[in-house]
């Protein structure tokens, strides 16, 4: 699928003293299969972008269209679009509710209208593309599992519904090392899927760099920069304006090259591996 | 330096759920000391009983085998538990949950008020504690407009209002965001510079690197203690526990890995930099440099 976002506006609070405007004249395009990272400070309007991108608040005027037709039409052709597009809100495992992982799970699909057959069929599909074994975790409560378990639980219950686009909002925020770990091995093994498009919203930038086709850098409700990582993290002057830390490789290149003379045409770099590579060669330059 | 915290071989489950509960204890004979002034860091994987140790700090918890003494206060003493509570104040994890009141002013007052501190005396904490964590200028304003960052600010200020001189961080960057990060680590370390104590439980290995001392928690008992330094030199170990290692740590070892000759005391960026600074004092640019044989 392919979502088109065109000349988006949203305003909270309209007509109200607090009225402020959460994103202005938003336009950009995701393709099929395109993993996209949300980047911004906090309170840019990456939320708020991303839960127009199943209809969950609407423009106040803009369009968001998949494959060329607006899903927020009120037809049942527009609802059926909204139900292609998954939206894993920030801290999921709040949301479950179930007496067994498996009923959690199937909650979803079974709302649309799966038979009870279907829906068993996609949770089971669901729980192992989140490496929870259904038939280990399956009738246990959802509510005995850590917490990167009960996080890939709640997010089995969006696959569960097929989406094509799934869309990420903080996945790993608030998990220990390694429930971030699991969560990540997770997001590059859906990654794999050609047809799934993913919008993650996250503020760990060397997981961004990590999985990003392209990343959309947001400023005060309006879109900065869409790009590849190289073209937004190398761009210092982006950087600066917008208020966000690049990943730690890319800032610390950044700096040595700004304090030490030696460094200072050091390429950019994003990864721990490409800066030791950048440095080691700077400095074994000299010797060949 | 005398210690103001003694742990000494406590002991602590959780009552058990129905069925399959763990059996077992998410403290065991635990002891630690922490002296007066000190910056202690606690790391470890989820379960380890991080928190829970926190928790018997300031007696919110009490351990079921040995004591913790807070001063010298044994914390199994109903009649000193408020004394102690003043003592050892702590910060968790999620701003919204530690914010009382409609007005930061009157939030960071809450504490003092409840102490029945003289009025002139709260006016005088609260402004202080304010002006401490640089949120002096938004003392008017509800929790609701506030950052993330700027929430948890707020809730460090209630605990520097109660005039405790042990502060507990139970992963108070873990819901923030970098910058939101940055803020709340600046500030611990300015207070611990005032002299606070400060014991700071946190995932990000970047945050413990800055501490005087880390220790490591794993299945309820200390797995390592150290320095920052002596800490991160067992690498494998700390990746056995799934325990990441902070940035300048990796970069260093990937250098070293490509021949790169360093220093073993590498462990903040700052001491990178200084490192490479030494390699190439001297030296021209690397772009410029003319290959020498």
């Amino acid at each position: 699928m392919r979502l088109s976002i065109e000349n988006l506006y949203h305003t909270y609070g309209k007509g109200l003293a607090f009225e402020t405007a959460a994103l202005k004249d938003v336009s950009f395009t995701i393709e099929e299969g395109e993993f996209v990272s949300f980047i911004g400070s906090t309170g840019c309007g990456k939320s708020t972008l991303a839960q127009h991108l199943n209809g969950l608040l609407k423009p106040d005027s803009g369009r968001v269209l998949v494959d060329g037709k607006d899903i927020n039409e009120k037809t049942p052709e527009a609802m059926a679009l909204r139900h292609r597009i998954g939206l894993v809100f920030q801290y999921p495992e709040y949301q479950l509710f179930e007496e067994t992982v498996l009923k959690d799970v199937m909650f979803g699909p079974k709302n649309l209208g799966c038979s009870e057959e279907d829906a068993l069929r996609r949770s089971r599909g669901a729980l192992s593309l989140v490496s929870i074994d259904p038939d280990i975790f399956g009738q246990r409560s959802p509510f005995e599992l850590s917490g990167g378990q009960k996080r890939r639980v709640a997010i089995a219950g969006v696959l569960a519904m097929e989406p094509e686009l799934l869309i990420l909002d903080e996945p790993t925020a608030g998990l220990d090392p390694q429930g971030h770990d699991e969560i990540l091995d997770m997001v590059l093994a859906l990654r794999k899927n050609p047809k799934l498009s993913i919008v993650m919203i996250s503020h760990n930038m060397a997981d961004v760099v990590e999985l990003s086709d392209k990343i959309l850098l947001l400023s005060h409700g309006e879109l900065l920069k869409l790009g590849t990582p190289q073209e937004v993290f190398g761009d210092a002057e982006l950087m600066a304006r917008s208020g966000i830390l690049p990943p730690p490789a890319a800032s610390f290149v950044r700096r040595l090259a700004e304090k030490n003379s030696f460094f200072s045409s050091l390429s950019p770099a994003l990864t721990t591996e490409a800066a030791a590579e950048e440095i080691a060669k700077a400095l074994q330059g000299k010797f060949e | 330096m005398e210690n103001i915290i003694e742990v000494k071989n406590i002991t602590f489950s959780y009552p058990e759920s129905e069925e399959d509960a763990p059996a077992e204890p998410t403290l065991k004979d635990l002891s630690l000391d922490i002296r007066n002034g000190e910056f202690v860091a606690i790391v470890g994987p989820n379960g380890s009983g991080k928190s829970t140790l926190a928790k018997c700090l300031n007696a919110l918890l009490l351990p079921e085998e040995g004591k913790v003494c807070v001063a010298g206060m044994d914390t199994s003493d109903e009649d000193l538990i408020w004394k102690i509570r003043s003592q050892v104040g702590m910060v968790f994890q999620n701003p919204d949950n530690q914010l009382v009141s409609s007005v930061v002013e009157d939030d960071v007052a809450f504490g003092p008020e409840n102490l029945g501190v003289d009025p002139a005396e709260i006016r005088r904490r609260v402004d202080e504690a304010l002006k401490a964590v640089n949120m002096y200028d938004n003392r008017r304003k509800g929790p609701h407009q506030l950052s993330g960052g700027q929430k948890q600010r707020v809730a460090i200020a209630g605990v520097l209002a109660m005039q405790s001189s042990c502060m507990i961080f139970d992963e108070p960057t873990a819901m923030l965001d970098p910058s939101g990060r940055a803020e709340i680590i600046d500030v611990i370390c300015d207070l611990h510079r005032q002299g606070k104590t400060i014991v700071l439980i946190t995932h990000f290995m970047e945050e413990a690197a800055k501490a005087d001392r880390i220790v490591v928690l794993k299945d309820g008992q200390l797995a390592m203690e150290g320095t920052p330094l002596e800490v991160f030199a067992r690498e494998d170990r700390l990746r056995e526990m799934k325990l990441v290692l902070p940035f300048a740590i990796e970069l260093a070892d990937q250098l070293k890995a490509r021949g790169i000759e360093l220093p073993k005391d590498i462990v903040t960026e700052e001491d990178l930099m200084a490192a490479l600074e030494s390699l190439t004092a001297g030296r021209k640019t690397a772009g410029e440099a003319v290959p020498c044989a």
